[in-house]
């Protein structure tokens, strides 16, 4: 089953978001802030949406720091992973991150923290979802 | 600079004339109607070739040049290039002295440098006297309008340096309010959304609910912690940390830390030892609550990351320094090597799961540090890498009994520094590391009508006179060497402050003891001027005259009734 890949190197924020999409979205979650395990999930297809935290303070890629901006452009640069989409959930939250971050990364779209609107998370992860979850519709987004 | 204004007002100084004439009969004529006039004096050299009169100019300087065109060697307009060359920016007025029908030749010189010219064969007295007092106040003048050009050159560069600084400054506090806003909305994320669940009945269980609640009441707690940090932050930044100075007994500090600390250190199974100094009786100067915080700071990040072994908290006294050196010593997981310079920075922390595990502000060291630096200490962080442990050390002064007699102290704007003396006198600022000698320094300083403020270490003493605009400052040529110094000692503080438009202005006197190993350095620093000195041992005399002679010297660039003095005429 296709499910929504979390990256996030706050531990207590991973858990939240997983606990919002298993619960009100019955989406299955997995999560990891490691870059070389996020393609390599990405690449294997079971991805179907990947939700990007900004600020990864232990993410390295080739020996060198890597932030979400940074994944997000190696999964967009990749022919076989381009079409995954990529939301970024970020803390960057001061006027003109929105812009800046969408520009420079190729994400899809961005949300920023505190996600106060749990709907709106969930209508942004379904909206670019092009399948619906294997789960009964009419509980999701209670 | 201006002398030659004067010296065309005031009669009493001869006038002192080149004259370029291979002619031996004009030259005598040129002396003789110069010498007859008006009282002026004259003194004469004489040259019949270019080759001459260039020869005179590289040793003198005379008032004023009387330059037949029509040399033997080479023709005037060559002269005035070739006397261009040799004196650069140090004009010497010439006179043009052409043939009859020869105007243009008059016009050409006159482009290439020459002040004025006259005709030899319509030659009269008052022709040649106002010839060469027209040329030299011609001189005068540009001379004053380049001294007046540099001047503003200067006012230029300075205002530009103030500009970047302020553009710096924006900079960062930009910066700053970003990465504020980042790490606030990172808890209240957890806060809001685990509440949001509960609220919204997402919980499989009552103890799945009650794990919830909890997980937002532990991120909150974090968020009151960074939300303090921050405070503590721009309290210091804005200079309003204030200290309520007193004797600390390690002793009784060290008991309060270990209460507060030792349970945490049980439940992880790690050892946590205190050592106050062996007798027991050293007491040091500092804020109670603010060395409490410190300590448990650095405790509290050391036992973070020691998961084997123990935590060691050690002072050991350096009476003849004036100071307690405190080391926090840990076994954990210590710290690589390229990111130990950079922990004492806002929002850095270091990496791996430790800090992953327990979280914290990345403000935590960066207030420690500011704490020790306010206190009059240093602190520096080692570790020899990876596993390897970690040990914080940090300087306390040691209390005296007299220093505290009717000192007065006043937290002004900064880390680490008060004035003492009276605040309204004005300030000299000390770059001593040595407890007792800065204090007999402050002492003379105060008698002599001065308020004083300290650094200890060469950077402190750089960054203080760019904000405190001392009348003038005293450095040791050695200083306190702190965790990766920008500057070394008191000669690295020199040419600092003598390189800073900011600083430049400011007098600074040198106290050394070692005169031999001065000539060496004086000849590394050239060519920023050479300081004032006084040498050890010196009278109280000696140090007085010395600080009001600088503070007397000094140009402050932010006074705009002084700029300009040097264009003044007498």
């Amino acid at each position: 089953m296709r499910q929504v890949l979390v990256v996030e190197d706050d531990p207590v924020n991973a858990r939240l978001f997983q606990m919002i999409l298993a619960r009100r979205g019955h989406y299955e979650v997995s999560i990891t802030e490691d870059p070389d395990e996020i393609l390599h999930l990405v690449r294997s297809g079971q991805v179907a949406l990947v939700v990007m935290d900004v600020s990864l303070k232990n993410a390295t890629y080739a020996g060198e720091a890597i932030d979400g901006v940074g994944i997000t452009r190696l999964i967009k640069a990749d022919e076989r992973t381009r079409n995954t989409p990529v939301l970024l959930a970020t803390a960057r939250a001061m006027p003109g991150d929105r812009e800046s971050l969408l520009a420079s990364s190729g994400a899809e779209d961005y949300i920023a923290k505190p996600v106060l609107d749990h709907q709106l998370f969930l209508d942004k992860v379904s909206t670019l979802i092009p399948d619906p979850p294997a789960d009964t519709p009419e509980e999701a987004g209670i | 600079m201006n002398s030659l204004t004067g010296m065309v007002a005031t009669t009493n100084k001869p006038l002192r004339i080149l004259v370029v004439d291979h002619c031996p009969e004009d030259r005598e004529m040129y002396r003789r109607l110069l010498g007859r006039h008006d009282g002026q004096q004259y003194i004469f050299w004489d040259a019949p070739t270019a080759a001459d009169a260039l020869q005179v100019c590289r040793h003198e300087q005379p008032d004023c040049i009387l330059l037949d065109y029509l040399l033997p060697d080479i023709d005037g307009l060559q002269f005035l290039v070739e006397l261009a060359d040799l004196k650069g920016e140090d004009l010497i007025p010439v006179v043009v002295i052409t043939g009859h029908g020869n105007e243009w030749v008059a016009a050409q010189a006159i482009k290439s440098g020459a002040q004025d010219y006259f005709v030899k064969d319509s030659l009269t007295q008052e022709l040649l006297c106002g010839a060469v007092r027209n040329a030299i106040q011609k001189v005068s003048l540009l001379r004053m309008i380049e001294d007046q050009r540099r001047e503003l050159a200067r006012a230029n560069d300075e205002l530009l340096s103030v500009n970047r600084n302020l553009t710096d400054i924006s900079r960062l506090k930009s910066e700053f309010l970003a990465n504020a806003s980042h790490e606030l909305r990172t808890p209240l994320n957890s806060i809001l959304g685990f509440l949001r669940l509960v609220l919204d009945g997402m919980c499989d269980s009552a103890e799945e609910e009650r794990d919830f609640i909890q997980t937002s009441f532990d991120s909150a707690r974090s968020l009151l912690e960074l939300i303090n940090n921050l405070l503590d932050i721009s309290k210091m930044e804005a200079g309003k940390m204030t200290l309520d100075l007193e004797a600390v007994n390690l002793e009784k500090l060290f008991n309060d830390v270990y209460l507060l600390t030792h349970v945490q250190a049980q439940e992880k199974s790690v050892t946590l030892e205190f050592h106050a100094p062996e007798d027991g009786a050293t007491s040091v100067r500092a804020d109670y609550g603010k060395l409490k915080q410190i300590l448990l700071n650095l405790v509290g990040n050391a036992l973070k990351f020691t998961d084997m072994g123990g935590i060691t908290v050690r002072a050991i006294p350096v009476v003849e320094r004036g100071f307690v050196t405190i080391d926090v010593v840990d076994t954990g997981v210590g710290i690589r090597p390229e990111i130990q310079g950079k922990l004492f920075g806002k929002f850095v922390q270091g990496d791996g799961s430790a800090t992953r595990k327990h979280g914290g502000t990345g403000l935590g060291l960066t207030i420690t540090k500011n704490l020790v630096e306010l206190m009059g200490g240093v602190i520096q962080l080692e570790s020899e890498g990876v596993g390897k442990g970690t040990r914080v050390s940090f300087t306390v002064p040691i209390y005296r009994e007299d220093e505290e007699q009717g000192a007065d102290w006043r937290q002004v704007a900064g880390q680490g520094t008060a004035v003492k003396g009276d605040p309204s006198q004005p300030l000299v600022l000390i770059a001593e590391d040595d407890l007792h000698f800065r204090k007999m320094l402050e002492d003379l300083a105060h008698q002599a009508g001065f308020s004083t403020v300290y650094a200890l270490t060469a950077d402190d003493a750089v960054m203080l006179a760019r904000k405190m605009k001392p009348v003038a400052i005293t450095l040791d040529h050695a200083l306190l060497v702190p965790e990766h110094p920008v500057l070394t000692d008191g000669w690295d503080a020199y040419a600092a402050l003598k390189t800073d438009a900011n600083t430049a202005g400011i007098p600074v006197i040198f106290i050394t003891g070692y005169d031999a190993y001065l000539e060496d350095r004086l000849q590394e620093i050239s060519p920023i001027e050479a300081p004032r000195f006084i040498s050890k041992p010196f009278t109280w005399e000696e140090f007085t005259e010395a600080l009001n002679e600088a503070a007397e010297s000094g140009s402050t660039p932010q006074g705009p009734e002084k700029t300009g003095r040097t264009a003044q005429s007498p």
